[in-house]
């Protein structure tokens, strides 16, 4: 390297600069002193002009005596004093008549210059005497001085004839030879000086300096540039001392600038990383790609590797086209976003699925948009492509869970109503729908009361429970539905989850149930009767049995029929007749009757008791209930309790009995012993008639009812209240001032205990009752 | 009376009722023997012949249905009635065995005694 940077004096500025000067230096210096030399030489031609006009006044004279006087001899040195001078080196002299007369030296014939001796003859020379020889032809330049030689005699002048004197350069030549000499040297002298003096400073001043500074700039480097500085050794403020004021500046210029660079560099590498390293960390493929399939990929992030379990690379430079990846039969619809989206230059979004490189079949959700040139002509493709398969999984899960949910609540047998805070309906179940008619579309968002009237008298608590946050309930809530009486119970749950307001009401129609309870209350109530009664009917059944007997004996023996009675009162001296009269107006007989009409009572209670206890059922066997219910129309109206209040045989009697009804097994004197008790009370309740317009009159059903008979007992009478009905069945539970209350319950405890069946009663007051009975067809278990 | 005395014998714990059967029959012409007990009642039967024994089952000491064989060994022509208090009581089969049937057997309370003397009739022409 140094050794390349090292300078060769031949090769350096200084050299070349010199050569250059010194070049032109030449030129002109040999210019001007050829034209010095010219001006030389002209002078001194002319000079020797002027010379050879001298000389011809020297001789003019003379030459014209001798020729006159025709001297030859004179003519003869003078011609030869004439070639004597340096400046001559020829002579011609020639006659009036032209003819050569004196020749010698260097002469001219016409163009022919050369030597010839001298030769003087004034009769003149022959041609062949001044001819100049072919080997004395002269090169040098000639000049000559022409002259006439005139001959001046009193007033008279003649002209004899002609001189010529002829000179060369040679002459000249040798008159400033030494000047010319001295001009030469001095040239190349001063040359010479000149060269070594310019070539020595210049090494001083130019060479070293810029060696100098060639060397230290070698030594700067990215490294030192904060630090470095070159001076250069010179003096005074010239142009080296500004090359290294500039050096310097630019190194200063080029560290700031290098620093501002770095900065720039760090600021920009660091602006990469970080967009680097979002792009990278976008949960997702990050991609440019051409507009058509398979789009093919210009750039893609890494986010490709957990996408679609292939590196980014593989699409870069693999030959794997993303087209590829997505479902076939998702192809379509995602061409289909794309070209819509590029068309309309609109960004586009598309969910689709593709195969992931492991098999698997992943979502994914694609957000992107085409960039165009100026013109407005899509280039290519960017966008984001994110795997939204948990989502999808999440998503299917959730519908799912809400359509478990959904059939969850809609199984449910209740009714169950979520309202918001204003008693709106927000959701309500299958049941809800089935009870009010009135579909959940429909309800929402109506008032609870207007889609469901039922709840309309819970509303308070509805409010109360959102508003205390407590659970509000109540049993039995009355309602009527096509005017059918039904009972629910009715609880309020509030929603107290955070940002929710309202509650949740669920409603159990509990009609069947309650009617269920009480029914179950009445037979263990009968339960209960029947085994206290079976406890204590002997040690009652003794004491009255006492109490009847005795009665009996009194009776009989206070008789004025038994023969015993007629002795005993005469043995004692009484008249029974009187006795008899005596007894009759004291009611005493009355009395004793009455005593055993109670006794009688008493006994039918408690065997009416006794009858609550379950017994076997060995007297089962099918019969008509048709030719039952006859038969017990046909007791009542011989019952002697009965036809003291009134006459059975007015009550209308209408036998509506379904020919298809098979045989009911079951016990036929107790059966009877219902229908008795049922015909007995209707026909009490008739007696005593709500509207005298209307005739009494009992209406007989038998029906089937799938497998259960069902006999109904239907009178006009006046019917019950619902607070009668209720306890209608109760033992011991009666309206009437004469009756026991058992009449209707031991009814019931037979139709339910001991068939197996049901027994209810539908009455409005005012209206008539209507007593139903359903007995099963087969005797199960 | 041409037909001789029909001879009862009546056995129940309860007076009021023994009294009074008792009288009744005896107003009807029965000679009656009246007895609290089974222990009693087989003291009368061991000293007089009866035609028919009217027997409560729930007696003090041994109860009507044992009183009912040990009387029939006493006195084997001895015919039987049953009138008892008892609601669930059914008849032994040993004592069906000897002829009793659901005929003979009475329940109180009854509210006219003409069936038991009726029945006391029947048996005691049975003989």
């Amino acid at each position: 390297m140094r050794s390349q940077r090292r300078i060769r004096v031949r090769n350096s500025i200084a050299t070349k600069l010199l050569r250059v000067v010194f070049s032109l230096y030449l030129v002109i210096a040999v210019a001007v002193t050829v034209a010095h030399m010219v001006m030389e030489y002209r002078y001194q031609r002319s000079n020797i002009s002027h010379d050879l006009e001298d000389i011809q006044k020297t001789f003019e004279r003379g030459l014209a005596i001798d020729m006159w006087h025709l001297n030859e001899e004179s003519l003869r040195s003078r011609v030869e004093g004439m070639l004597e001078i340096p400046v001559i080196v020829g002579v011609k002299i020639k006659n009036a008549n032209g003819a050569d007369v004196a020749v010698g030296g260097v002469i001219a014939h016409g163009d022919v210059v050369g030597i010839v001796g001298q030769r003087v003859d004034l009769l003149g020379l022959s041609p062949e005497e001044t001819e100049i020889g072919e080997d004395e032809r002269y090169t040098l330049g000639v000049f000559m001085h022409r002259f006439p030689i005139v001959y001046a005699h009193e007033e008279e002048t003649r002209q004899l004839g002609e001189a010529t004197i002829y000179s060369n350069t040679s002459v000249i030549y040798r008159r400033v030879k030494l000047g010319f000499l001295l001009l030469v040297i001095n040239a190349v002298v001063k040359t010479a000086a000149l060269w070594v003096i310019f070539l020595w400073f210049s090494t001083f001043l130019l060479r070293r300096p810029l060696a100098a500074l060639a060397a230290a700039t070698e030594n700067v480097s990215l490294e030192n540039l904060d630090s470095f500085r070159v001076r250069i050794e010179t003096s005074g403020r010239n142009e080296l001392k500004v090359l290294e004021e500039s050096f310097n500046s630019m190194i200063g210029n080029l560290h700031q600038s290098l620093c501002e660079r770095k900065h720039a560099e760090e600021a920009m590498r660091q602006s990469e990383q970080q967009y680097r390293s979002l792009v990278q960390n976008i949960p997702g493929l990050v991609y440019r790609c051409k507009l058509k399939t398979p789009w093919r990929v210009e750039q893609m992030s890494e986010g490709a590797l957990d996408l679609c379990g292939y590196p980014a690379s593989s699409f870069l430079e693999g030959g794997l086209d993303y087209g590829d990846l997505v479902l076939p039969d998702d192809m379509p619809v995602v061409k289909r976003a794309v070209e819509a989206g590029v068309a309309a230059h609109q960004p586009y979004g598309v969910e689709y699925r593709i195969r992931h490189r492991q098999g698997s079949v992943r979502f994914v959700n694609e957000q992107g948009r085409a960039i165009y040139d100026e013109h407005g002509k899509p280039l290519w493709l960017e966008g984001v492509i994110l795997d939204i398969t948990e989502r999808k999984r999440v998503e299917e899960e959730m519908g799912r869970l809400r359509l478990l949910l959904k059939n969850m609540i809609d199984s449910m047998p209740s009714s169950l109503v979520a309202v918001d805070a204003e008693g709106r309906v927000t959701h309500w179940n299958r049941k809800a729908e089935e009870v009010t008619g009135v579909s959940l579309e429909e309800a929402e968002g109506q008032p609870l009361a207007k889609v469901f009237p039922a709840l309309e008298v819970q509303l308070a608590q509805v409010r109360e429970a959102i508003r205390q946050r407590e659970t509000k309930s109540a049993e039995k809530v009355e309602s009527y539905t096509n005017g059918e009486r039904r009972l629910s119970d009715v609880m309020v749950y509030p929603l107290v989850s955070n940002g929710v307001e309202g509650a949740v009401i669920r409603v159990d129609d509990v009609t069947e149930r309650v009617h269920l309870e009480e029914m179950m209350i009445q037979s263990e109530k009968m339960m209960s009767v029947g085994g206290l009664a079976a406890g204590m009917a002997h040690e009652i059944n003794n004491p009255l049995s006492g109490i009847l007997q005795n009665i009996q004996v009194v009776l009989d023996r206070l008789s004025t029929d038994l023969p015993a009675n007629v002795d005993a009162a005469r043995d004692v001296g009484i008249d029974l007749a009187v006795l008899s009269a005596y007894m009759d107006r004291r009611k005493i007989i009355d009395m004793l009757e009455s005593v055993r009409k109670s006794g009688e009572r008493a006994a039918r209670i408690v065997e009416n008791m006794l009858s609550f206890s379950r017994k076997g059922d060995a007297n089962v066997i099918p019969h008509d209930l048709g030719e039952l219910l006859d038969k017990t129309v046909e007791l009542a109206g011989s019952d002697y309790d009965l036809k003291k209040k009134y006459d059975f045989k007015q009550i209308e009697i209408v036998r509506e009995y379904a020919p298809d009804l098979p045989e009911v097994p079951c016990e036929a004197t107790k059966i009877q012993q219902v229908f008795l008790n049922l015909l007995k009370n209707g026909a009490q309740a008739m007696a005593e008639p709500a509207d005298p317009t209307k005739p009494p009159r009992f209406i007989l059903r038998t029906l089937r009812e799938g497998d259960m008979a069902r006999i109904e007992v239907e009178d006009s009478g006046p019917g019950v209240s619902e607070d009668v009905r209720k306890r209608l069945f109760e033992p011991f539970f009666t309206t009437k001032e004469v009756g026991t209350g058992l009449g209707l319950s031991v009814s019931y405890f037979i139709v339910t205990e001991n068939h197996g069946g049901t027994m209810v009663v539908e009455s409005t007051l005012g209206q008539g009752a209507k007593f139903v009975i359903r007995l099963p067809l087969q005797r199960g278990t | 009376m041409s037909s001789p005395q029909v001879r009862v014998l009546v056995v129940d714990d309860e007076l009021s009722v023994r009294i009074s059967l008792a009288g009744y029959l005896e107003d009807r012409g029965f000679a009656v023997l009246s007895g609290e007990s089974a222990e009693e009642a087989l003291e009368l039967l061991a000293a007089n012949p009866l035609d028919v024994a009217i027997v409560d089952i729930r007696l003090p000491g041994m109860d009507g249905n044992a009183l009912i064989p040990k009387a029939a060994e006493i006195q084997p022509a001895l015919k039987f009635l049953i009138y008892t208090g008892s609601v669930d009581y059914r008849l032994p089969g040993f004592l069906a065995d000897t002829g009793i049937g659901s005929e003979h057997v009475f329940r109180k309370p009854l509210s006219d005694l003409s069936v038991i003397a009726e029945a006391v009739r029947q048996l005691s022409r049975q003989g």
